[in-house]
């Protein structure tokens, strides 16, 4: 009786154990964890991908866009193993990657694919020599105009800073719009993104080749007075240094600003069919400054990485690998109107005909630029976050405020 | 042995065992590790540097921040102000809606209302709310004429702490209204009826009877809003993010930018320790004034 | 002349009660306004405050297109189970720790303080440690622990400072009557402190309710996903489509506030059948 139960046990560990090994063989789960957004597209390409490979099957999980960060950290601390793939933002790359949480991808992917991806967002997914994420869509600081006004006064999109300031001056006092311009400058992110576009325009940056603090310079400290007498003057609403994109995309999309700074999700708004200013919006380049010599944008945009605890990496690529290919980014352009990372997509003509106007600002998208590089990223942007802010709400001046941040900055990395 | 035949003191260890099982059984654990992290150089942007122990050296950096005092100032001055006006409010709106009147119902109903919203939620209805363009208080002052010109609630380093007090008494005074009301109804009617007997006025009524027999949920009132506000969070984050300039940075926030955005476990966790001490000395401060007796009579 | 003073009295009181719940509900009242408005007017400059048209199209689509009635199961059933194992494991402490005689009340009394005064913040990571050795992640227990340990410390407060406004001699009474302590505190003196039972219930069930950080953290899955978090699912990177979130949020606050509005009828019927009569 005792042996005949020993026997049963045993058989069943058995018979578990190999059900479990025959499952593994079977089909390989990934967990895909991303932030919620344009999900029935991303939705419909794992259900076709799981299709095409019945080895692997991708499950989704997701999480709200504005803490997605932490609960990556939580998990990536925790060394946990139950998701396979990550999509994170392009500014967290170095700092997930020198903390050892996701995976190089260079062993699936070759020198020429990557290649076919823009610059920019490969540039600002690759630490230390080594890729560790894959565009999936990118994006960029635009100048949005109102065309009708501008054309009315018989003026070309401003090029200069001062031709921005000027410009939106005039349309504001001789036009129906309250506001000449609205931008992002509370004391979060978006403020980095919005100022780096003028320092770089001017010629500055906050570190250099080599990765030495070159902030308080004389470019950035011009970058920053206009900056600061952009935002303090009553061209911009005065609420502006507690707006993020949302704040700023309001009164421009109600026909009530003649000039918006934001990302390229606006487009979709502002040419939505009960929009007020549907068919008199431009888009352009952010303009130069005196010392600067072309226009600069700050590169946004998602990527897709490896976790490295996951079990199943070489999976987790092939899946990566089919939701950055050209056909799934011609699709997510059309379905969501992200911007692709891959240049071909740009000649796309299907794209092109839904979206004409990625011809002219290719240049846009392929000059973007990634903010510093560097696993200390978060800790640099929440100093000048703090500095700049003192400036444009403060008594601080533009020196004062640069070199502090500069010398703070310089500490840190050393 | 049966429950019955317990003696008194066996019957209390018994009681009280699953609820102390439950609370220190799942919280033992992270409270302790918050602390051994605190003492350990823990930056996960340097991960070849180790896990070495340092002792208080972590505590030493985090004192000589600038920005942790300012977080600390920040969160003393939200939570006095805000936890006062609420006990305040929330004592007043007790007091009304235990009256009898017409309509008693609907007041109690959304009295409650501003509690059973979630926080992140409340945040981002406030920041509508205060929006210089499309905000409604700005369009209702102007229309009051109070003001002359929209102004920026949470733009603005002399509005942005206040705006965000309000939102939060506005969320939470429901809280404190709550415990007062139950604490009213403990109150036996006989002693009002006897006290008006005596000849005593309504003030004298509030005084000597109603403040010395709600002094216990007076005290759990304060006592939990203050724990709460010290470690408020998600209302900041959602408002003004910390903005203008660190100006409504509270420590929960500034610890939470040093765990989760610098990946900086050991001086993050130095933060998390020293909102904890902070509320400690604040509790035993409240329950030392109010001088709550538990032995038996 | 006294007629006429009371007629002013009741009118003024009246107009302060208007006004009183009018600012209270104002933000609540707005989002019920934002939520019925067409998309187009939603952000007008300047504000429209009466729309030109009305809809209930985004309750329908919300109740019918998004995982929101999952989102409210889901946290029906955390918050109720919590505040059930709240109510019944605090009202055992605090009867014990209010009327019975047992040692080291204060040191007891001050961990158990102390416990909930750690920021959540660096408390999420540990406690999704343990969650995840123990298969938890992902389940409804996984929130009703961590929600039952950080919501006992504030149970047991309120429900000791009730069960303190007992007077003794009730058990005295019960005992010579022969009763066991037991029996004493199940039958005599439990429900006297029903009041204080139900307004914890509904503290405690509404902070259940609400909580947010762990639910983002320890519940990635969407079947598993509670209101709060649901509710910020409707933003996109950076759009707030504040017409569909106004709606989500009314079609999770009125149940609330009806089942809230029952509960306080018991605060205050349940005072009146068992009135300490002294």
């Amino acid at each position: 009786m005792k042996k005949l139960l020993i026997l049963t046990i045993l058989l069943t560990f058995v018979l578990s154990f190999s059900s479990v090994i025959m499952a593994e063989d079977d089909v390989v789960e990934l967990v895909l964890y991303g932030r919620v957004d344009d999900t029935s597209t991303i939705t419909n390409m794992i259900e076709r991908f799981n299709e095409e490979h019945p080895n692997i099957n991708v499950v989704q999980e997701s999480t709200p866009s504005g803490d997605a960060r932490d609960s990556y950290v939580t998990r990536f601390a925790g060394r946990d193993d139950s998701f396979d793939i990550a999509q994170i933002d392009i500014v967290w790359t170095p700092e997930f990657a020198s903390a050892g949480w996701i995976a190089p991808l260079n062993e699936y992917f070759t020198d020429s694919e990557l290649d076919a991806f823009l610059p920019g967002p490969i540039t600002g997914t690759s630490y230390d020599g080594q890729q560790y994420a894959i565009p999936r869509f990118t994006d960029a600081g635009i100048l949005y105009y109102r065309k009708d006004l501008l054309e009315e006064e018989g003026l070309e999109p401003p090029t200069t800073f001062d031709e921005l300031y000027t410009q939106a001056g005039l349309l504001q006092s001789n036009y129906d719009v309250s506001q000449g311009m609205t931008l992002q400058a509370q004391q979060y992110e978006g403020l980095i993104c919005n100022i780096l576009e003028y320092m770089w325009g001017n010629g500055g940056n906050v570190l250099d080749e080599d990765n030495n603090v070159v902030l308080h310079s004389e470019e950035n400290i011009e970058a920053l007075d206009f900056f600061a007498k952009l935002v303090k003057s009553n061209v911009t609403p005065s609420g502006v240094s507690s707006y993020v994109e949302e704040d700023a995309r309001v009164p421009f999309n109600q026909a009530d600003s003649a000039f918006q700074r934001n990302w390229f999700y606006v487009w979709g708004h502002v040419q939505a069919e009960d929009s007020p200013v549907k068919g008199k919006v431009g888009m352009a380049p952010m303009p130069v400054g005196p010392n600067g010599e072309e226009s600069a944008a700050t590169l946004g945009g998602w990527n897709m990485a490896i976790n490295n605890f996951s079990n199943h990496k070489e999976e987790a690529a092939t899946f990566i690998k089919y939701i950055t290919n050209e056909e799934a980014q011609i699709e997510n352009a059309l379905n969501t109107g992200r911007l692709p990372t891959l240049k071909s997509v740009y000649n796309s003509e299907k794209v092109l005909e839904e979206y004409p106007h990625f011809e002219e600002l290719y240049d846009v998208f392929i000059n973007a630029k990634p903010r510093p590089v560097s696993p200390m990223y978060s800790q640099i942007s929440e100093v000048m976050q703090r500095e700049i802010h003192s400036v444009i709400t403060g008594s601080k001046n533009s020196n004062e405020a640069l070199r502090d941040a500069h010398n703070e900055i310089e500490n840190m990395i050393n | 042995m049966k429950i019955n035949d317990l003696s008194e003191r066996q019957l209390g260890y018994i009681l009280i065992a699953p609820a102390l099982i439950f609370i220190f059984g799942i919280a033992i654990f992270p409270v302790f590790r918050t602390i051994w992290i605190s003492l350990h150089n823990i930056d996960l942007r340097i991960i070849h540097l180790g896990t070495p122990f340092v002792g208080l050296d972590n505590y030493i950096a985090i004192f000589q921040e600038a920005r942790f005092w300012n977080a600390l100032k920040n969160t003393l001055f939200f939570s006095f102000t805000s936890v006062s006006l609420e006990m305040f409010l929330g004592f007043g709106a007790a007091l009304l809606v235990n009256r009898k009147f017409k309509g008693r119902s609907i007041v109690r109903a959304s009295v409650l209302i501003p509690w059973a919203i979630p926080t992140v939620i409340s945040g981002l209805i406030w920041r509508l709310l205060y929006n210089d363009q499309i905000g409604v208080i700005n369009d209702i002052f102007l229309r009051l004429g109070f003001i002359s010109e929209s102004v920026s609630w949470i733009g603005n380093s002399s509005t942005a702490m206040w705006s965000v007090i309000v939102a939060d008494v506005w969320k939470t005074t429901p809280f404190v209204t709550l415990l007062i009301l139950a604490g009213l109804q403990t109150i036996p009617k006989e002693l009002y009826e006897s006290a008006k007997i005596d000849g005593a006025n309504k003030w004298q009524e509030f005084i000597n009877i109603t403040l010395p027999l709600l002094k216990s949920s007076i005290l759990v009132a304060l006592l939990f809003r203050i724990l709460a506000a010290f470690k408020v969070f998600g209302l900041i984050d959602v408002l003004t993010s910390g903005g203008p300039s660190n100006s409504t940075e509270s420590l929960s926030l500034y610890a939470h930018r040093l765990l989760f955005r610098n990946l900086n476990f050991g001086e993050g966790s130095v933060v998390s320790v020293m909102t904890f001490l902070g509320v400690l000395l604040i509790s035993f401060i409240f329950v030392k004034i109010f001088n709550v007796d538990l032995s038996r009579k | 002349m006294r007629l006429l003073n009371k007629y002013i009295k009741k009118i003024l009181f009246g107009l302060f009660l208007v006004v009183f719940t009018g600012i209270i509900t104002f933000p609540f009242l707005w989002k019920f306004l934002m939520s019925i408005k067409p998309d187009s007017e939603l952000y007008s400059i300047p504000i429209k405050w009466i729309p030109s048209s009305i809809s209930f199209q985004r309750y329908v689509n919300i109740l019918t297109t998004t995982s929101l009635p999952t989102y409210i199961k889901n946290s029906l059933i955390v918050a109720t189970t919590t505040t059930l194992i709240c109510i019944i494991i605090g009202s055992m402490a605090a009867y014990s720790l209010a009327r019975l005689d047992i040692r080291g009340k204060k040191i007891i009394l001050s961990l158990v303080l102390a416990i909930s005064m750690f920021p959540a913040i660096s408390i999420v990571s540990p406690l999704f440690l343990i969650l995840r050795d123990f298969g938890l992640l992902n389940s409804y227990l996984g929130l009703i622990i961590p929600y039952t340990t950080f919501a006992l410390p504030l149970t047991i407060f309120i429900l000791t400072s009730f069960f303190r406004t007992i007077p003794f001699e009730l058990e005295e009474a019960a005992r010579v009557d022969g009763a066991t302590y037991f029996q004493a505190f199940i039958k005599i003196i439990l429900p006297l402190v029903t009041p204080g039972m139900f307004t914890t219930a509904i503290l405690v069930f509404i902070r259940s309710w609400n909580e947010y950080l762990f639910a983002l953290t320890f519940n990635m899955s969407d079947s598993m996903r509670t209101v709060p978090v649901g509710l910020t699912m409707f933003q996109g990177e950076f759009a707030v489509p504040w017409g569909d979130i106004s709606a989500a949020t009314i079609i999770v606050t009125i149940p609330l506030i009806i089942g809230v509005l029952i509960f306080q009828r018991r605060i205050i019927s349940g005072l009146t059948a068992g009135s300490v009569k002294g």
